[in-house]
């Protein structure tokens, strides 16, 4: 009972290659940088964009199959979108924009409407419904998006970008929320969703997803959970982004407590007090042989539980008081003359560590 | 400055020229009656009938595949800058009684078309639907396909995303097409005059009873331009409005 996509897609004279299993009630982020092809596979799953090669099946029904002439199209499909920029149609009312495809489907107009109230109700935008999306705010628009989506119970929802386009009082109340829009959201058949998640934010791939598929330049680099691709990243893009620690905790002003017990003093910030997440880049954090001078706010002692080389980077694995994941130069390694289980300092400025509300 | 004197002097000579004095008496003669009648009828006819068949034939030169589409657009305009008199004697070789269509239509139908109403509006249309299909085909391409994609995984048919996505985003351009069709089939002479003659109460539309009248009574001439000239204003001052709205409007879906 899945989501399979094996195969080629072309578009122009770019194409991406992709190996994607999504099982139903999974959220699978799929991740890259800009260009890489996450929006194309979306389109693709979406039935908006034929695959050129391979095979496309979900639950075991054949959706693209180019070589036995086999294509469901995006309307028979019936997959759950949500789009960059959310694209709701402009000159519809929220409550129309969500009934636009049960309409399609010949649902009665008053019955459509009804339904679209109660699915907007659900994700607390029942306020909006006879709002047209100019008037909308990012959060309103994006919540509105995804009723549009929902209420048509897919059983293959597809979120490009979810977070991106709002700004960041919303974007924590929304990373918060999804999840359980997501889990709570059933199929027509009254089975869970397959779920994908394109994102470029690490901190929206943690909040939202069960595992990661990398996409670089239209093929997959990696898959796995973050915890793995933060301790063994297989390219810097993963190293970069996606090997960012990511700390759980509780924020109170410029104090943040680390789930253990370690406190961390953090920078400026917009994220609200309560839950969070605290994001520190490995490259951002020093090692020092004895206890560093100088400016740092955050100092404190730890062991090294590993080493790990990979792509000419060394990255070292920090144990208790808190887990972290640090990079440093192969030289600056051997003037540490470190090894695993040895006593070091680890020192990170409160400037580099950016924190999230939510988690 | 200069250049705008070639418009102030021309519109300037009609007003200073009018037969003022005996407006009502003109204005409520039978002959310019059955003229202004005949003109906003088969005017209006004329731009129904273009959006019947511009509106799909845009979305074709627009969205289609179809090979030849770039000749089928020159083809499908070229009555825009062709002399509407050789408009009109190719109308009348297609659809003439001894013409390539029209030869039939006598023979099987008995239909004959030149010199007749029906006539007027087919030399209109000829004319002036270019202008809707250019307008909405325009429109067509900049429509945002990402919208109607979405109206797509959303379960919309063909039809459905057309109707309700891609009508509403190029509605502003239909207005405009039409009303600028519209004004084109009203100022109609050269292909009217020789694929339907000038017939009285039958083909004999505002613009060739004004030039018919130039020959005998000048008054007649002069308020005749004046009402027409009238309307376009009314015409232009009206899109002016539309384009301003459509630029409000415009965007999105």
């Amino acid at each position: 009972m899945s989501l399979l996509l094996q195969g080629t897609i072309e578009v122009g004279d770019f194409d991406v290659e992709i190996d994607l299993h999504v099982e139903r009630g999974e959220t699978v982020a799929l991740v890259g940088p800009n260009g890489a092809g996450k929006s194309t596979v979306l389109r693709t799953v979406a039935g908006l964009q034929p695959i050129s090669a391979g095979r496309l099946t979900f639950d075991g029904e054949p959706w693209d199959d180019p070589s036995a002439g086999t294509f469901v199209t995006a309307r028979q499909r019936g997959t759950g979108s949500v789009f960059q920029n959310y694209l709701l149609f402009e000159h519809l009312s929220a409550v129309d924009n969500v009934a636009f495809g049960l309409r399609a489907r010949r649902l009665d107009k008053h019955e459509a409407a009804a339904a679209a109230r109660v699915a907007l109700e659900r994700l607390g935008v029942g306020d909006v419904t006879d709002r047209m999306p100019a008037a909308m705010s990012g959060g309103q628009a994006q919540r509105v998006a995804l009723a549009r989506a929902l209420v048509l119970k897919p059983a293959v929802v597809l979120l490009d970008e979810p977070l991106a386009a709002l700004d960041a009082s919303s974007r924590g109340a929304v990373r918060r929320d999804l999840p359980r829009w997501l889990t709570e959201s059933r199929a027509g058949d009254g089975g869970p969703s397959a779920r994908i998640v394109v994102t470029h934010d690490p901190v929206d791939a943690h909040a939202l997803a069960d595992r990661v598929v990398v996409l670089e330049q239209g093929r997959v680099t990696q898959v796995g959970t973050l915890g793995d691709l933060a301790a063994r990243p297989r390219s810097t893009y993963v190293a970069d982004l996606l090997g960012t620690n990511l700390l759980q905790g509780s924020l109170c002003g410029s104090r943040f407590d680390v789930a253990g017990g370690a406190v961390l003093v953090v920078g400026v910030h917009d994220a609200a007090d309560g839950a969070a997440v605290a994001a520190i880049r490995p490259a951002a954090v020093s090692l020092h042989r004895s206890r560093p001078e100088g400016s740092p706010r955050n100092v404190w002692e730890t062991t090294i539980a590993g080493i790990d080389r990979s792509n000419d980077r060394v990255r070292v694995r920090l144990g208790a008081p808190i887990d972290l994941v640090v990079e440093v130069t192969e030289a600056g390694l051997d003037a540490l003359a470190a090894g695993a289980g040895q006593q070091i300092w680890a020192a990170v400025k409160a400037s580099e560590i950016a924190v999230v509300a939510g988690g | 400055m200069c250049g705008a004197l070639v418009f102030v002097v021309p519109m300037a000579a009609l007003v200073v020229r009018a037969p003022w004095r005996s407006v009502g008496e003109l204005v409520t003669s039978g002959p310019i009656r059955s003229a202004l009648w005949l003109s906003i009828v088969t005017s209006v006819v004329a731009a129904l009938v273009s959006i019947v068949f511009g509106v799909p034939l845009a979305w074709v030169l627009a969205r289609s595949r179809l090979p030849g589409r770039r000749l089928l657009r020159a083809i499908c305009t070229l009555s825009m800058v062709l002399p509407p008199v050789v408009g009109g004697v190719a109308l009348f070789l297609a659809f003439g009684r001894r013409g390539l269509v029209g030869g039939s239509l006598d023979r099987w139908f008995g239909v004959t078309l030149p010199f007749t109403t029906p006539a007027v509006v087919m030399a209109q249309v000829f004319v002036a639907m270019p202008f809707l299909v250019l307008t909405v085909d325009a429109a067509l391409e900049q429509v945002d396909g990402r919208f109607e994609d979405a109206a797509r995984t959303l379960g919309g048919s063909e039809w459905y995303v057309f109707r309700r996505v891609t009508l509403p985003a190029i509605r502003p351009a239909i207005v405009t097409g039409v009303v600028l069709t519209w004004a084109r089939a009203l100022g109609e002479f050269g292909a009217t005059i020789t694929f339907a003659g000038s017939l009285p109460g039958v083909t004999r539309t505002m613009p060739l009873e004004t030039y018919l009248a130039l020959e005998t009574d000048l008054d007649r001439a002069v308020l005749l331009s004046l009402v027409l000239v009238a309307i376009s204003f009314a015409v232009l001052y009206g899109l002016r409005g539309r384009w301003v709205g459509a630029a409000l409007s415009g965007g999105g879906a």
